[in-house]
C-alpha cells in the first residue's frame, strides 16, 4: 500500500497525508495483529491442548510433522470401542477425527492405550501406548507434554450406555484425574525403575526421529502398580508431593483407595500426548525418548 | 515552510515506528504461527476395569430380608403320604457392571442337608415350581428353574462322602447323628462346614444397561436322617464377581 503512493510521486501535501493514513494504518495492523496473537495465544494456553484453526487461517502445508496410529492401524486401535471412539472422535474442544493419520484439520488421532493381557485397566495392568511419527523436516526437535482426560459412562435413556468426556470442573471427576496420573506410570523402556520413569504431565523429548519422510515408532511403556509399595519404589518426594492424597495424610491406604475411586468416575481413560516439532532444543532437561525408525 | 518540514520528520519518525511495529508483529506472527502449525496430538484410550457392585436380594429383587429359609419342614408330605425331600427358595444376585459371576455356599453339617443350584426365571403360575409373595407387588410370583443343577466345586470334600459332609469320623463329633443317647449337650462340637463354588462362572442376565439381575432356586435337599428336632444349620451364601 505504501509502495504504490510512493511511486505515484504525489505533491508534498498527499504524501503527508499518505504518510499519516500510512501510519495510522500500520500502528492499526500492528494492533490488529498483537490482538490476534494475544488472543490466540490466550486461548492456547487456556486450553492447553489445541490448534485454533478458524481465528488465525492456518496454512495447513505448513505442518513440520505428522502423527499416526502404530503399525497395523484399525488393529492398533481395536482395544477402543466403538462406543467410545465417537465422543473422543467428536470431542468439541479437540481436533481427533477418525483418519488413521494427522492432517489438516484432524491434529490429532486416536490410538488405544494397549494393554499386555488384552484385559480393561485395573490396578496391577501393564501395556504400551505407541504412535507413528513422521517428519516432515530433517533434525527437528519434537517434545511432548500429557495431559490425562477421560471419559464417564452415562445412561441415555433407560438401556442405551452412553460415553461422554469427564467434566474437570465436577470436583469428584478432576480428583480421579489427578489421581489417575499418579497411578498411570510412564516409563521410557519395558523396565520399570525409577530411572526410566517419564512425569508425563512434566513432558519429554523424542530423540532419532531426525529425518524428512521417514517414519518412526515411539513408545512408551506404561504400568498402573497394584499397590502403593510398588509405585513407591518409583517416585520421589517431589512428585509424590504433588498429590492430594498424601496431603490428607493417608499415605498407603490413600493410595490403594484411590484406584476405587478411579474405576467409579472414569470409564475409559484418555492419554493425550500433545506433541511440537522445532529447530531450537530448548533449555529444559526432559526425559528422551527414543524412536525407532520404521522400515 | 519549516513548520511543514518538522512535521514531516516528526511523521516520519512516527512511520518508522509504526512500520518496526508491523514488521515486529509480523515476525512474531509467523513465529506464533508456525508454532500452532506445528501442533499435533495423539489420544490414547483405554477402557477401565470398574470396580462392579453385586449383592444378593430377595427373590423379585426385593430386600435380603425378605429371604427366608427357615421353616424346613422336613416331615413334609404330599398327597399320596409320600415325603418330600426337598424344598426350594428364590433368591436374586443382581448388582451392575459384571460379565460374569461364581456363586459360593459355605454350611454347617449338623443336619445332614445338601444344597443344589439352579438358574430360574419368573414365570406364571401354571409353571411356576417356587411361590414368592412379593410385598412391592402384592402379589404372588412363580418361578421355575432353566436347565440342570450348575455344578458345584467342593473345597473340602473328603473321598467317600457321599452326602458332601465333613469327615464323621474326625472332623464333627459322632454323637451328633448318634439319636438314641440323647447327647445333645456336644452338638456340632467339632462340625467343619463345607465351602463349594459353582465350577464356572455365571452370565449375568436381565440386563438393563450396566444393571443386572439373576434368579436362582436353592434346593435344600434332606438325605439320610430327616427329623424336625435338630439342631438349625447355617447356610451362607456369597456371591463373588468372576470377570
Amino acid at each position: 500500500m505504501f509502495k504504490k503512493r510512493n511511486r505515484e510521486e504525489p505533491s508534498a501535501e498527499t504524501r503527508l497525508l499518505a504518510v499519516d493514513f500510512g501510519s495510522t494504518l500500520a500502528i492499526l495492523l500492528g494492533m490488529v495483529t498483537f490482538a490476534l496473537i494475544a488472543i490466540a495465544s490466550l486461548a492456547w494456553f487456556a486450553a492447553n491442548r489445541e490448534v485454533d484453526s478458524g481465528d488465525m487461517s492456518v496454512n495447513l502445508d505448513a505442518a513440520l510433522f505428522e502423527l499416526g496410529v502404530a503399525l497395523s492401524g484399525d488393529a492398533r486401535r481395536d482395544a477402543v470401542d466403538a462406543d467410545a471412539m465417537t465422543p473422543l472422535t467428536e470431542w468439541s474442544d479437540r481436533n481427533y477425527g477418525t483418519a488413521l493419520e494427522t492432517s489438516g484439520g484432524q491434529t490429532g488421532v486416536v490410538c488405544a492405550l494397549v494393554t499386555d493381557d488384552g484385559e480393561p485397566l485395573r490396578p496391577g495392568s501393564t501395556g504400551t501406548l505407541q504412535f507413528r511419527l513422521l517428519p516432515k523436516k530433517d533434525d527437528l526437535i519434537f517434545t511432548g507434554q500429557t495431559v490425562f482426560s477421560g471419559l464417564k459412562k452415562a445412561l441415555d435413556g433407560e438401556n442405551a450406555i452412553v460415553y461422554e468426556p469427564l467434566d474437570p470442573t465436577d470436583s469428584d471427576e478432576a480428583k480421579a484425574l489427578t489421581l489417575l496420573s499418579s497411578h498411570l506410570l510412564f516409563f521410557r523402556s519395558a523396565v520399570y525403575s525409577a530411572e526410566n520413569r517419564v512425569d508425563m504431565e512434566d513432558g519429554f523429548q523424542i530423540q532419532n526421529a531426525d529425518t524428512a519422510g521417514q517414519e518412526y515408532l515411539v513408545t512408551f511403556y506404561w504400568e498402573w502398580p497394584r499397590t502403593y509399595s510398588d509405585h513407591d519404589s518409583y517416585v520421589d518426594a517431589d512428585w509424590l508431593a504433588r498429590y492430594t492424597y498424601l496431603e490428607d495424610g493417608e499415605g498407603d491406604i490413600g493410595y490403594n483407595n484411590a484406584d476405587q475411586v478411579i474405576g467409579e468416575y472414569i470409564s475409559y481413560v484418555v492419554v493425550e500426548l500433545n506433541m511440537d516439532a522445532s529447530a531450537d532444543p530448548g533449555a529444559d532437561s526432559v526425559p528422551v525418548i527414543a524412536a525407532a525408525a520404521l522400515s | 515552510m519549516a513548520e511543514h518540514v518538522k512535521k514531516r520528520e516528526k511523521s516520519r519518525g512516527a512511520l518508522r515506528y509504526a512500520v518496526l511495529a508491523l514488521l515486529f508483529a509480523l515476525v512474531l506472527g509467523i513465529a506464533a504461527s508456525a508454532w500452532f502449525y506445528s501442533q499435533r496430538q495423539v489420544a490414547a484410550a483405554a477402557p477401565v476395569d470398574s470396580p462392579m457392585s453385586i449383592y444378593i436380594n430377595a427373590a423379585h429383587q426385593e430386600d435380603i430380608q425378605y429371604l427366608d429359609l427357615s421353616g424346613i419342614d422336613m416331615e413334609r408330605e404330599d398327597g399320596n403320604g409320600d415325603r418330600y425331600n426337598y424344598q426350594d427358595f428364590v433368591f436374586t444376585v443382581q448388582g451392575e457392571d459384571l460379565r460374569s459371576f461364581k456363586l459360593q455356599l459355605a454350611y454347617t453339617t449338623n443336619n445332614q442337608l445338601t444344597f443344589e443350584l439352579y438358574q430360574a426365571y419368573e414365570t406364571n403360575a401354571a409353571d411356576g415350581l417356587v411361590s414368592f409373595y412379593s410385598v412391592t407387588e402384592d402379589d404372588t410370583i412363580y418361578y421355575n428353574k432353566s436347565g440342570a443343577a450348575l455344578p458345584l466345586v467342593y473345597l473340602n470334600t473328603l473321598a467317600g462322602s457321599g452326602n458332601k459332609l465333613a469327615d464323621p469320623a474326625s472332623q464333627h463329633n459322632v454323637d451328633t447323628y448318634d439319636t438314641g443317647s440323647g447327647k445333645y449337650g456336644s452338638v456340632n462340637q467339632y462340625a467343619e462346614p463345607i465351602y463349594c463354588q459353582t465350577a464356572s462362572a455365571v452370565a449375568v442376565q436381565n440386563q438393563s444397561g450396566i444393571r443386572f439381575h439373576n434368579y436362582f432356586i436353592l434346593r435344600v435337599i434332606w438325605s439320610g436322617e430327616k427329623m424336625n428336632d435338630r439342631e438349625t444349620d447355617m447356610l451362607y451364601i456369597a456371591a463373588r464377581a468372576a470377570s
